[in-house]
């Protein structure tokens, strides 16, 4: 539902099934989005990411150093999942947005 | 390193961005007073309406027959709006150059769930930056900076009750110091020359709209910015404020009053280097502003870009010299000095508890639910 939409929209989307890496969800909506699918445009969601944490929108949990290079080397890799505010945004997303076509 | 040591590091630097990004919009807000002032005796602004040497108002505004109430508001309303204009034309650039123009256009038909918010954010900001420039004219520019320097308790209470972000008791405390430092900064010249105006009640009608603007467009946006991203929203939110001058500017035109009877001195060299100038210092001014909500909260963001009050009277008198910056003479030298220096001081203690509260304090905006 969420597809050609604000970015942060579709990360709320994209976890609602259950806890997303910072990895699984940069990985996979870098490729949504045109001229995302390189580092900068990664780079952009995983702030992304953060920016909807550190507004009580997302929990952390599971943190782990990403030492093998799976996705920044050095750098942390965060399972992030739906808090209670998300998911009352979420709900008023569904209610209030409008469907791209993608 | 210990996962918790690597985590709380994470959340010091996350605090470190949120203050540095206030820090700077107090920085771009201060540089924006020299081209901000200076832009009045430019033919666009001043031909509209001046004093002349002997004290008689001039202008066209005057020459059309209003009264100089109104004529003063319609300058400021005209300046604002060509503020306004040239922050949104800019912008196109920043976010151009980031790559985001894709994100703007996904936001922007987005009115029902975020963008609802930007045009309200705007319509604040529009009655927040005419008011500050009414204020400046109606009653003085000290005043002005006081009136918009109360915008953060506006702001701070709205954050807590309405965005419920939390805010500790050491930034309650630094928020209310770095209050009392700006106010300390400019009360000089009230306490030693009080306010000399024909219609203080304007000013002050134009102070209380800097500080309600103000601080409701900062929890208004914070509202959208929980949702978007930073760089998007205040382009949205400049668009927005332009597109609303725009029309009451033509509706102004549409009542006969030649409004825009000075805008082909816009081309003018000067006058365009001071438009450009006050576009990328208010422009960038609003991109820090609005990229340390998501960081530290509306609350501490409001409260360390508020020492724009320190950097303005620095950069004033950097630029036009400290007696013209900070209006003494030579009997209210010492006082307005004195409180200037002590304004600053204190500016620096309350920045100081700020940038040394616990970044676990920070770490989420919320209570986690």
């Amino acid at each position: 539902m969420m597809e050609g939409c604000p970015i942060k929209f579709r990360i709320l989307e994209f976890v609602e099934d259950g806890p997303k890496r910072t990895d699984e969800i940069c990985n996979a909506l870098c490729k949504e989005y045109p001229g995302h699918d390189n580092d900068y445009g990664k780079a952009k969601i995983k702030y992304d990411c953060i920016e909807l944490a550190s507004a009580g929108i997302l929990n952390e949990s599971e943190i782990v150093v990403d030492e093998e290079g799976v996705f920044q080397k050095g750098k942390l890799l965060i399972k992030y999942s739906l808090s209670g505010l998300g998911q009352e945004y979420l709900e008023y997303l569904k209610q209030t947005v409008k469907p791209q076509k993608v | 390193m210990d996962i918790n040591e690597i985590r709380a590091m994470d959340h010091e630097k996350k605090k470190k961005i949120g203050l540095l990004m206030g820090i700077l919009c107090a920085l771009y807000w201060g540089v924006w007073y020299a081209p901000g002032y200076a832009i009045y005796v430019t033919p666009l602004i001043n031909d509209l309406y001046y004093f002349d040497d002997m004290g008689t108002p001039m202008g066209i505004l005057i020459d059309y027959g209003l009264g100089t109430d109104v004529a003063g508001v319609l300058q400021a309303v005209f300046l604002t709006g060509i503020n306004a204009i040239a922050c949104a034309v800019l912008l196109f650039i920043w976010n151009g150059g980031l790559g985001k123009m894709g994100e703007l256009k996904r936001t922007l038909v987005q009115v029902k769930s975020v963008t609802k918010y930007y045009i309200i954010a705007g319509i604040c900001g529009a009655c927040a930056v005419s008011g500050t420039y009414i204020a400046a004219l109606f009653l003085s520019p000290g005043f002005a900076a006081i009136a918009g320097l109360l915008y953060p308790i506006i702001g701070t209470i709205m954050s807590v009750l309405y965005l419920k972000q939390k805010v500790s008791k050491r930034g309650y405390l630094a928020i209310i110091v770095l209050l009392a430092g700006g106010i300390t900064l400019y009360s000089g010249s009230l306490v030693t020359g009080g306010v000399d105006s024909p219609n203080p009640l304007i000013g002050c009608i134009g102070g209380l709209m800097a500080a309600v603007g103000w601080g409701f467009e900062g929890v208004v946006a914070g509202k959208a910015l929980d949702l978007t991203e930073p760089d998007i929203g205040l382009h949205l939110r400049f668009i927005f404020e332009a597109l609303f001058w725009i029309i009451v500017l033509f509706i102004i035109l549409c009542c006969g009053v030649p409004i825009f009877d000075t805008i082909g001195g816009i081309f003018e060299p000067t006058t365009f280097l001071l438009v450009l100038m006050i576009g990328f210092s208010f422009a960038w001014c609003y991109v820090t502003w609005y990229k340390s909500f998501p960081m530290i909260g509306v609350a501490r963001g409001q409260a360390i870009a508020s020492l724009y009050a320190a950097c303005g009277v620095i950069f004033l008198c950097i630029f036009l010299g400290p007696a013209n910056a900070l209006g003494y003479t030579d009997e209210s030298m010492w006082t307005i000095v004195g409180f200037t220096l002590a304004g600053l001081v204190i500016c620096l203690i309350g920045s100081f508890l700020l940038v040394t509260e616990d970044a676990e304090n920070t770490a989420s905006l919320r209570e986690a639910s």
